[in-house]
């Protein structure tokens, strides 16, 4: 226990807070940048020239991704010391280390919308190590430069923590997750000439990123969040854990064959890809089951219960988002169809909303009462209103999902199933599918507003939280 | 009597996290041979004829050669519960051994088979097959090293039947390798 | 029966039944005997014959359906 916060058991735990905090401000730049994409569907010159539909999506794709890696970098700070039983190894080092990458962040988020993109290139000097232009991938070279120097001081950081302290198989997997997405950050780098090897190795970022890497460390949070809202033995959870790896790992690296499909590759992907990747709902539903066994075998009940919601909800949306929608079209004869229709605009937001920004979400809810020094949890009203937030977020983002859905599908028939001539181009597609567009739109909004309460959640001031301390249950 | 060295009634043997993996390779198995089997009554010809370039004599002597090895690793489990551990390590030697002729087998076909250009881009019997049958080697593969890996901890640790749940995991992945080949070698060498 | 025993003879019928299928060599005959392999397999080997009966079913029938479905490809065929 120290002293300035009795509620950590580490101090070195606060610097979790500005990476919480940075996270949920990008969090609600990425949601604006959407919103104004939603718009720019069915308005075609919305704030045209200013911000086109091509810089929009490139904000909003970006912010999305810096935000998580703050999230996933602040829950490491948090949860490592706390698993390793130590200080973190320097506190001053992930101070500095924040304000570096944020800074780049910024910078770079402002360099897309103030400069035009070639003039960007031109600016940071891309034809030194051409690495710009790619979908994701289109931060100038210097900031990937950057966030290498950021990963490598941060995983410098925590692995000395680890080094040095009690090792358990939630913080190795954390780490191994970590690593691994630092490594599979560095084919960013290699940008062959050929169209063909380019996108090829590209995917060894995107997918073993999210389908891979990003896996282990959204397994380790959510274990290290069940252990402490649950109380359930460490033992059980860690072979939860070992089941979810493996068969993260199995499914989701071979599965990168499901990628290799239409770029030139050879056509046995096609088989590799649809077989292996037929298989990646399975981890998620192992996260399903785990969350809710041992939410059911829980020896304390935790009173933050806007925790447990995220951690359950974390795990069945995921399920769906990553699982169901991704089997939908991973078949190579289905995405012979769908490939980069609406379906995986569809697939995308669901995956990525229940897998990571949901996992975040359960680290912060579970973690900021802690580091705002209010104890186990807020009060009863702030989670009542973190609830509400979790509700309108999810349904607004299933009804979008379903929108996109049913516009994948009708673009599909009318866009790439006539075989006689009579299919349309994308723009006419575009036109005839508005009615959904705007029905998106407005759902939208209404993750807007679930956004606006989760963040007016945290409105409640440092009082000590009014609430009894944790009680057994009784059996 | 035997009887009290064996596991207690309506339990499994090993961990149940082993078994939820067993279950997953199952179902990768089980999705790897029926694609195999829908593709094969799709182009029953060029199935035909692709398979009678494979050599099906060595077939009896892989399936023997994991079976074997599966024996002999189901009796070492026997000795841990006996707490003769050192025997086990010695049977799980003579396991890998076994093991081996298989490996020693499939990497000659596999040989042969480039050798005459029949590689995994030749045709979608091809493709299959290298697929297929190259998972499953991995998986022998990654068996033999769990063997190995337990054989060296019999011989250094004494097992007994109340500290033996990772060796049985383990020599369950094993038996989980032999169940997968008997069904996918009458598929791939045999009917059609 | 000693459990080395039953082990043995395990194996005895194995080796049979992998020497019946090469002699056979063809038709669904050889699927019911790749069956009975899997299930030699996973009540002796994996010992599910003392496990609970809802794994031991769930494993019992993976080589049937799969062998089932296997077999009715076979069918469409001919």
């Amino acid at each position: 226990m120290n002293v300035a916060n009795p509620h950590l058991k580490f101090a070195s735990q606060a610097v979790a807070k500005p990476y919480f905090v940075f996270a949920l401000i990008l969090f609600l730049g990425q949601v604006l940048f959407g919103l104004i994409m939603g718009l720019q569907y069915v308005i075609g010159d919305f704030l045209f020239p200013a911000i086109p539909f091509n810089v929009a999506r490139m904000v909003h794709t970006n912010l999305l991704i810096v935000w998580l890696l703050f999230g996933f970098m602040g829950a490491a700070y948090y949860l490592v010391p706390e698993e390793a039983d130590r200080e973190l190894h320097s506190p001053r080092l992930a101070i500095l280390l924040f304000w570096v990458f944020a800074a780049a962040g910024v910078l770079t988020i402002l360099g897309y919308l103030l400069v035009p993109y070639a003039g960007l290139a031109r600016l940071t000097h891309n034809e030194l190590l051409p690495t710009m232009g790619r979908e994701f991938l289109e931060q100038p070279t210097i900031t990937k430069l950057g966030i290498v120097v950021v990963c490598l001081g941060f995983l410098y950081n925590i692995g000395m923590t680890l080094l040095k302290g009690r090792k358990t198989t939630v913080s190795m997997v954390m780490m191994t997750g970590l690593i691994g997405l630092a490594v599979f950050f560095l084919f960013s780098f290699y940008n062959p000439g050929n169209l063909a090897r380019d996108k090829f190795y590209w995917w060894w970022v995107v997918h073993l990123w999210v389908e891979g890497v990003w896996e282990l460390i959204m397994g380790s949070m959510l274990a290290f969040v069940l252990i402490k809202i649950t109380g359930v033995d460490r033992e059980v959870v860690e072979k939860w854990l070992y089941v979810i790896i493996a068969m993260a790992l199995i499914t989701g690296i071979i599965g990168t064959g499901h990628h290799f499909f239409w770029i030139g590759a050879p056509e046995v992907w096609l088989w590799v890809g649809s077989i292996f990747s037929a298989l990646e709902p399975l981890p998620f539903l192992a996260m399903v089951m785990f969350a809710f066994s041992m939410v059911k075998n829980r020896r304390r009940q935790h009173p933050n219960r806007a925790a447990t919601l995220w951690a359950k909800g974390t795990t069945v949306t995921a399920f769906f988002g990553a699982g169901v929608w991704g089997f939908l079209h991973t078949l190579a004869p289905v995405n012979y169809y769908t490939h980069g229709t609406q379906l995986t605009a569809a697939h995308g937001h669901l995956a990525f909303y229940g897998a990571y920004a949901m996992i975040v979400m359960t680290l912060i809810s579970y973690a900021m009462p802690r580091l705002r020094g209010l104890g186990e949890a807020a009060d009863e009203r702030s989670q009542t209103l973190e609830v509400w937030g979790f509700w309108l977020m999810t349904l607004s983002m299933v009804m979008i999902t379903l929108l996109l859905t049913a516009a994948g599908v009708v673009q599909v028939l009318l866009q790439r199933w006539a075989e006689d001539g009579s299919a349309l181009p994308f723009m006419s597609t575009t036109d005839q599918l508005r009615g959904l567009f705007w029905a998106r739109l407005v759902s939208g909004v209404g993750f807007l507003a679930g956004l606006l309460c989760y963040l007016l959640s945290f409105r409640q001031r440092g009082r000590a939280a009014l609430r009894a301390p944790a009680r057994v249950v009784p059996s | 009597m035997s009887t009290s060295l064996e596991p207690m009634p309506r339990q499994l043997p090993g961990d149940l996290a082993m078994w939820l993996f067993i279950l997953a390779e199952l179902s990768v198995f089980a999705i790897l041979i029926l694609a195999f089997a829908v593709t094969r009554q799709l182009k029953p010809q060029l199935f035909a004829t692709s398979r009678a370039l494979l050599d099906s004599s060595t077939g009896l002597a892989m399936t023997l050669s994991l079976l074997s090895a599966g024996l002999l690793a189901a009796l070492a489990q026997v000795q841990v519960r006996k707490h003769r551990s050192r025997r086990a390590a010695v049977l799980l030697l003579a396991a890998l051994l076994v093991a081996s002729v298989y490996v020693a087998l499939k990497l000659g076909e596999y040989r042969h088979l480039l050798g005459a250009g029949l590689g995994i881009e030749h045709n979608t019997f091809f493709t299959l097959y290298w697929i297929l049958t190259g998972f499953h080697f991995l998986h022998v593969l990654l068996g033999m090293l769990i063997l190995a890996w337990l054989a060296q901890m019999a011989w250094r640790r004494s097992l007994g039947p109340g500290t033996c749940s990772g060796f049985e995991s383990g020599v369950l992945y094993w038996h989980m390798v032999d169940l997968v080949w008997v069904l996918l070698f009458p598929l791939v060498y045999l009917l059609g | 029966m000693p459990t080395s025993i039953f082990l043995l003879l395990c194996w005895l019928a194995l080796t049979c039944l992998s020497l019946g299928t090469v002699m056979l060599g063809q038709g669904a005959l050889i699927l019911l005997l790749a069956v009975a392999k899997a299930w030699l397999i996973t009540d002796g080997f994996m010992e599910l014959r003392h496990g609970p009966q809802r794994w031991r079913w769930l494993l019992l029938s993976w080589a049937l359906v799969l062998a089932a479905l296997v077999g009715l490809s076979l069918a469409a065929n001919t």
